[in-house]
């Protein structure tokens, strides 16, 4: 008998509608997919296909006078959608924490790295204050960057973009959560360093066994990253399921299009590129 | 000579950093460039990022000083052009398009831009002629830059770029930050481009595979030399260099 694997979080029937000036805009319709233990599911979408509002949707980050959500976020037993304030806090950056894309306006730029890591250990009470610092030590460690005790003490505008990236991971980590909601992690470096940090990203996740939800538009790393995919056309799933199903046999046509695109080789040179108009799609879920 | 539109010869490029007060280091950032670009090709450089590709765009279109080498554009020394001579020749497309117009003008206005500075009439008509050319439609005249997607922008910087006739266009990352469908418009309006005005293209990108479908022959860059070239067309996978194997195989 094959084990089921475990689902550690449940999105089931998910919408989002934005309120603003008595106008609403649909940006996430009935998205049900699953997240389970030790896998890498990659959301993948162009930009405008709701992806990053999906991701908030998880740990409440929308602003909630102008966000109108409905479905449902099981997580250990509990409709995420239902918690309060309070009982969200104990779970962002804890149980599951977010991963933005760029560092630059997600640090805080006055205080000094160290600082930032070892507040969250704190915040959530992982540690006391005697040995938080150590573990702070250990985390700017575990991410890859050497000397932890002078990247404590370090500000963010000394650091260069793929290291900022790595104290994003570090904060994202300390705290041992179960789930990580990486947020186009590694779009904003330079190619050969985000082949490092997606790396990074990999190995410590296995290495503690932490599920990812990694958001990208970049089908290429999607293919290399992930167990399974969820294609986002218009705030709706196009298709969902195991990378090996997806690329091998897609059934979308946006899927199929996308794939095609993906792999220039499939065009002589001055041969025109598909054109792929993304409100031609008609979208289903699966 | 006559079907070379530009030519580099041994050209070196360094940067300068301060060490303490009375000494600087002199950083190597190009060595011995030397390379060919003929009438009607498109020719790539592919290399990692701080190999030095942008450093030979911004060498070409004048932004950084020329202090060792020779660079010759159009059969002319590049030191005796100015950069308003420079660039009704050349033009350069850079990746962001966020950062290349004036968010508080019209699209109209921006595109009338280098028109004003190099003084030149009949401005309605050619706006209208290059917005053809890029097969956007005449109404995103009246638009401004935020109600418009990077692709759509990308395409208003190619519009631009071509209002001077130039001769070359140095195209730098154009493609790297859109999405896939978005990508395949802005490399479709590129091509079409340089066939309808016969233009040659210089097209630099770390992503090999666009690189290599845009492309006639391509330049691989490392640590500021050339370490390769080939043929995309007559193309043997084994018999490329390492490194270039490398950076052809890199899953994403």
């Amino acid at each position: 008998m094959i084990k089921e694997r475990e689902v550690l979080l449940k999105i089931n029937k998910l919408s989002l509608k934005y309120f603003q000036n008595n106008v609403q805009t649909q940006i996430l319709e009935n998205i049900s997919i699953d997240l389970h233990n030790k896998e890498i599911l990659s959301i993948l979408g162009e930009s405008g296909s709701g992806k990053t509002s999906m991701a908030k949707s998880i740990l409440n980050l929308h602003r909630e006078k102008t966000a109108l959500i409905s479905g449902e976020i099981i997580y250990k037993n509990k409709n995420l959608l239902q918690l309060n304030d309070k009982e969200f806090e104990k779970i962002r950056g804890k149980n599951i924490s977010y991963i933005f894309q760029d560092p630059n306006t997600h640090l805080n730029p006055l205080l000094s790295v160290g600082y930032q890591i070892n507040e969250t250990i704190l915040n959530h009470k992982i540690v006391n204050k005697k040995l938080s610092k150590e573990l702070t030590y250990e985390v700017i460690n575990d991410v890859g960057l050497s000397s932890p005790r002078k990247i404590y003490n370090m500000y963010p505008f000394q650091l260069s973009g793929g290291m900022k990236q790595r104290v994003l991971i570090a904060i994202a980590i300390c705290c041992n959560p179960e789930i990580i909601i990486a947020d186009e992690p590694t779009t904003s470096l330079d190619s050969n360093i985000q082949r490092k940090v997606v790396e990074l990203l990999i190995h410590l996740c296995k290495k503690k066994s932490i599920s990812i939800i990694w958001i990208t538009h970049n089908i290429h790393l999607a293919k290399y990253v992930s167990d399974s995919i969820a294609i986002m056309l218009g705030g709706k799933i196009a298709e969902y399921g195991q990378k090996k199903d997806i690329f091998e046999k897609p059934n979308h046509p946006y899927t199929k299009d996308l794939i095609e695109l993906s792999d220039l080789n499939n065009f002589k040179k001055n041969s025109k590129l598909k054109f792929i108009e993304r409100n031609k799609y008609n979208v289903l879920q699966i | 000579m006559n079907n070379l539109i530009l030519s580099l010869e041994k050209v070196f490029f360094y940067r300068y950093e301060k060490n303490n007060f009375f000494h600087s280091n002199k950083i190597n950032i190009l060595k011995d460039i030397s390379f060919e670009l003929k009438k009607g090709e498109t020719l790539g450089i592919i290399g990692e990022s701080g190999s030095g590709k942008s450093t030979i765009l911004g060498l070409i279109q004048g932004l950084l000083p020329l202090e060792e080498g020779k660079i010759i554009i159009n059969s002319i020394d590049i030191k005796l052009l100015s950069n308003l001579k420079l660039s009704l020749i050349s033009q350069i497309i850079f990746q962001n398009v966020g950062s290349c117009f004036n968010p508080r003008l019209l699209i109209e206005e921006i595109l009338a831009e280098p028109l004003s500075i190099h003084k030149i009439g009949n401005k309605k008509s050619k706006l209208l002629k290059v917005l053809e050319l890029v097969e956007l439609p005449r109404k995103v005249l009246s638009r401004k830059t935020k109600e418009l997607s990077g692709g759509q922008l990308q395409r208003i910087n190619i519009a631009r770029s071509l209002l001077l006739n130039p001769k070359i266009l140095l195209c730098d990352e154009i493609v790297s930050s859109l999405d896939i469908s978005i990508q395949a418009q802005v490399l479709n309006t590129v091509n079409m481009v340089k066939e309808e005005l016969g233009m040659s293209i210089i097209f630099v990108s770390h992503d090999i595979n666009v690189t290599k479908y845009m492309s006639d022959r391509i330049l691989v860059l490392k640590d500021g030399e050339i370490y390769d070239s080939f043929n995309t067309d007559k193309f043997d996978n084994s018999k490329l260099k390492t490194y270039t194997k490398e950076l052809i195989n890199q899953p994403f």
